[in-house]
């Protein structure tokens, strides 16, 4: 178990900037997850961590001890692979033991302490076998085996669920949270896919252009998004995202002439914004009545997924997604209502993206005028 | 897919047939003529049914050439080269690939070089090193100065000399010194996926024992290949061992096929000479049909 | 290409590579400088004085017409060999990649020459080309005196140009066999949807992607061509008759070792470097470019 603490670290290959400067604290026995869009840099932080990259800047300590020169093996961590690295000439308990092979343990406590492992792993009846003889859920146990061997403080996953099907994934994902609870070692789970975030992390590390966007439980980056890149990357699908002016009476204005009102608006009129609704938050139809914003949109088509529908269509001149129940069947070509909570919206500041906090006062009264927003018709 | 294609076919298997024919008669003709007395194999044309003078011809070339020694000197000399390929090439080959050191491009192209200009155009002064291997460290020696201040100084008359003429050394090493294995193995090397050197290096391995618990085990389709080649390859050297071994002694088989040329005037004596072919020839015959997977694999993959 | 990780420890790359650096700066790059501070000195063979003759002994050797002789020799030998045995490389190798019953084996024998010695195989055709002896004896028979390399340029040339172009059909098949099965079956069938025959196929879809392969051959077996005959030449004709066998490698090796002439010989090695230097970069720079089709 160590803490990590990463202080102004960052890493460009010549003039190309991967990681910009960036501070981390990672607490003892935190599972945390690194998540963020391919070549965001993520990959390269964990491989910074683990010792396999140079910093260009800044200092990694890991248990209070700073690491920065240090070699891999000096660090007390290990790794899984994407690929899973296996030794393809060695057998599963070779691959298992190389470690301790390396570090000069003697034959007799490697066995042992390789079954041992293997036990924990389901994988007992595989050591004699070779990777290419394996499944890929049997590869990616025999990866984990390997980095579990040394009893390591810190263990670094580097997309480890990526080259398996889907069934495969959900398994392997639970099996590595209820290893991590067990070891309580401190973990770092490199991904691009937030179902997984959501589901592993403590923390999740949202990562944009090598620069950290959020840090924050899963919760917290659901429901408060920090960035725009964040709101639009989590959630599936993604949030509705729409530019938009504060207007002066409470409403927001939008580029095509159509307006919404929102009761509590908060931010000053003017400001350039960009409005998010998560479309698993919206009520559309007669549903939609009751609630404080209420909007209409252009409905162009309807994707049936089973227990809910997306519906999909065009509002304020943009591409957007409601959330509809299942059974939802409708011909209505000239709009859908929706209507939401005024909490359900984000605002950001169009400049900086960053998340407008308290732009919209909870609990404010439903307006009762509200229905101005364009149709398709007026295009 | 399905195809009738019957005159097509009958053409294909008249052509393949004849390249049969014609690749495979050398060899039938070599052991016909090896089993005939001297008065058949110089009938015209060469009956096709075999004599019954096998066993006596292949004696008789065998001790006129003295190929007992000779094919063992071979052997040791091709075994020499072989795995002398196979080690410093994936040496080097390691060295160029997985390290960044100063002169690394430098060491690339100046390996990349050899590959161009084979032993048989710098024939010469390639023979005068051998003469004397410390030569060219007596000339770096000598541009230096080192070997005036020596003698100027110390009054020591630096003199470096060893001769390789006549040794196994002096056969396998000029062999040795071209690149063909090491970008083999530089191909394969790029090959291997990054995480194992990676993994490797979690696991607390250095360099060294990356190189022999990781790479090597890795390659040994690739030593498996470059060695069936390098060995057909210096078995089949004709000038070098020409020049090299002026004592018949340390001479192997395939030069003294030169002794077995039948003299002019006389009858020549075609059943022997045909007899000691088939013995020289028949140890790399084996070595192909054997290995010949790993054979072509090397052909294909050393000329990339 | 790159690796993304390497070894910080880099002396211990250092020592990996001395082995082969000691190996070519001993036996490549010390014989080649002297072979080019042999080919601008004169030189006594063993000990002597050289001294500096700029380029004379080139002046020398290119006004020679024996030198020229030499030269001729080659090309025709090497164009007329390349040419036979990737002809009937090519063409054994498309039928055999046909996959008909029996290419099995065919795949498997047409590699058999190329394992042979050159020096054994010479020896081998000698005698089947024997003019008084083997199988082409028989033409003198009907027409006495038509067939005899001992006494016939032409004839000697055709013979060791027969015997080396044996061994390299099976080099060149072996190449031209992987490069057609390298062709995606898809393309074939391809073809054969649109309705091109077998014929057609193969002059409109195989032949064209195998230009690497022919190129690459070429400069390969043209190269082999000034090394790898020196022991059928030595073997078969001895350079003879009359010179008319006598190959640059051959001559190299006459006037170095049997005519002490290390000045000459040097000049000679390096004009023979020169033309396989400029093959090699004409392969690398100009060819490999031109024909590849991604």
């Amino acid at each position: 178990m160590a803490d990590i603490s990463l202080s102004r670290v960052a890493k460009s290959f010549g003039r190309t900037t991967v990681v910009r400067p960036l501070d981390l604290d990672i607490r003892s026995g935190e599972f945390i997850v690194v998540l963020g869009p391919s070549g965001c840099g993520k990959s390269t932080l964990l491989r910074m961590i683990a010792g396999l990259e140079e910093i260009s800047g800044g200092s990694i300590s890991i248990g209070g001890r700073v690491v920065d020169a240090l070699e891999p093996r000096e660090r007390g961590c290990a790794m899984v692979f994407q690929n899973y690295a296996l030794y393809p000439h060695m057998t599963v308990a070779d691959n298992i033991g190389y470690a301790l092979k390396v570090a000069g343990v003697g034959r007799t406590e490697r066995r042992a302490r390789v079954e041992a492992v293997a036990a924990t792993l389901g994988l007992e009846g595989l050591l004699d076998r070779r990777p290419a003889q394996l499944s890929g859920g049997q590869r990616q146990r025999v990866a984990m085996g390997r980095a579990m061997i040394r009893s390591p403080q810190v263990f670094l996953f580097d997309e480890p669920l990526s080259n398996l099907d889907a069934k495969l994934r959900v398994q392997m994902r639970i099996e590595i949270r209820r290893l991590h609870d067990r070891l309580a070692a401190t973990s770092i789970f490199v991904t691009h896919d937030q179902v997984e975030a959501m589901t592993l992390a403590d923390r999740i590390v949202v990562l944009d252009a090598g620069r950290i966007e959020q840090v924050g439980t899963p919760s917290e980056v659901y429901h408060r998004p920090a960035t725009r890149f964040v709101a639009g990357f989590l959630g599936s699908p993604p949030m509705n995202l729409i530019d938009a002016t504060v207007g002066s009476d409470g409403t927001l204005e939008f580029a095509d002439g159509s307006a919404l009102s929102v009761p509590g608006v908060r931010a000053e009129p003017g400001r350039a914004v960009t409005l998010g609704i998560r479309p698993e938050a919206m009520a559309v139809g007669a549903m939609a009545l009751d609630r404080p914003v209420q909007g209409r949109f252009a409905l162009e088509f309807v994707e049936h997924l089973g227990p809910t529908a997306l519906a999909h269509g065009r509002f304020a001149d943009a591409a957007f997604v409601a959330q509809v129940p299942g059974e939802l069947r409708t011909g209505a070509t000239e709009g859908l209502a929706f209507g939401c909570d005024p909490t359900a919206l984000h605002l950001f500041d169009r400049e900086t993206g960053r998340r407008i906090d308290d732009a919209i006062a909870a609990g404010a009264a439903p307006a009762t005028t509200s229905v101005e927003a364009a149709s398709a018709e007026h295009h | 897919m399905i195809e009738r294609t019957p005159v097509l076919d009958a053409v294909t298997h008249t052509i393949l047939a004849l390249g049969f024919v014609v690749a495979v008669a050398p060899f039938l003709v070599v052991g016909i003529a090896a089993s005939h007395d001297l008065f058949h194999v110089n009938l015209v044309p060469m009956p096709l049914v075999p004599g019954g003078h096998f066993v006596e011809n292949m004696t008789a070339a065998w001790i006129r050439a003295d190929l007992g020694v000779k094919l063992l000197n071979s052997l040791i000399f091709a075994l020499g080269v072989a795995f002398g390929k196979v080690i410093v090439s994936a040496l080097t080959a390691y060295a160029i690939v997985y390290f960044r050191f100063p002169g690394r491009h430098l060491l690339f192209w100046a390996i990349f070089v050899t590959l161009m200009l084979p032993l048989e155009v710098r024939i010469v002064p390639t023979y005068a090193v051998a003469a004397n291997v410390l030569g060219p460290w007596q000339g770096i020696l000598d541009i230096l100065g080192v070997t005036w201040l020596a003698e100027h100084f110390a009054g020591v008359r630096l003199d470096l000399q060893f001769g390789l003429l006549n040794s196994y050394a002096g056969l396998i090493l000029p062999l040795v010194a071209t690149a063909t294995g090491t970008f083999l193995y530089r191909q394969f090397f790029l090959t291997v996926p990054d995480e194992l050197a990676e993994a490797a290096k979690m696991d607390g391995a250095g360099p060294i024992r990356f190189f022999f618990d990781v790479l090597l085990p890795l390659s040994r389709n690739n030593i498996a290949a470059l060695a069936t080649i390098m060995f057909l390859w210096a078995w089949n050297q004709y000038l070098w061992p020409l020049l090299v071994t002026t004592d018949p002694s340390h001479a192997t088989a395939v030069i003294e096929l030169k002794r077995l040329i039948p003299n002019e005037g006389g009858i020549p004596e075609w059943n022997i000479a045909m007899a000691g072919t088939l013995i020289v020839m028949l140890p790399t015959l084996l070595v192909v049909v054997v290995m010949q997977r790993w054979f072509v694999r090397g052909l294909v993959a050393t000329e990339k | 290409m790159e690796k993304r990780t390497t070894f910080r420890q880099w002396w211990i790359g250092v020592a990996f590579a001395v082995p082969q650096i000691v190996l070519i700066f001993t036996f490549f790059y010390w014989p080649a400088g002297q072979a080019v501070y042999w080919s601008l000195t004169l030189q006594q063979p063993w000990g002597g004085g050289n001294i500096w003759v700029g380029f004379d002994n080139f002046r020398q050797i290119l006004s020679d017409p024996l030198y020229w002789n030499s030269v001729v020799r080659s090309i025709v030998f090497a164009l007329v060999a390349t040419g036979l045995s990737m002809g009937i490389a090519l063409i054994l190798a498309v039928f055999v990649d046909r996959g008909l019953t029996g290419s099995r084996i065919h795949r498997v024998v047409m590699i058999w020459p190329y394992g042979i010695a050159a020096p054994a195989l010479a020896l081998a055709f000698r005698f089947m080309m024997a003019p008084e002896a083997g199988f082409l004896s028989s033409l003198n028979r009907l027409w006495p005196g038509l067939w005899d390399p001992g006494l016939d340029g032409v004839d000697a040339m055709i013979e060791v140009i027969v015997a080396f172009s044996w061994k390299y059909v099976g080099y060149d098949f072996v190449f031209f066999l992987a490069a057609l099965q390298g062709i995606p079956r898809a393309l074939s069938e391809a073809a054969a949807l649109d309705g091109a025959g077998w014929f057609r196929r193969l002059r409109d879809v195989q032949l064209p992607l195998l230009t690497p392969t022919v190129f690459f051959l070429l400069v390969i077996d043209i190269t082999e061509s000034f090394q790898d005959s020196f022991g059928i030449v030595d073997i078969m004709t001895a350079g003879g008759p009359a010179r008319a066998t006598e190959l640059m490698v051959y001559k190299v090796y006459f006037d170095g070792f049997k005519g002490f002439d290390y000045s000459g010989a040097a000049a000679q090695s390096i004009v023979l470097m020169i033309l396989i230097v400029a093959l090699t970069i004409l392969q690398f720079r100009f060819i490999e470019k031109r024909v590849h089709y991604r």
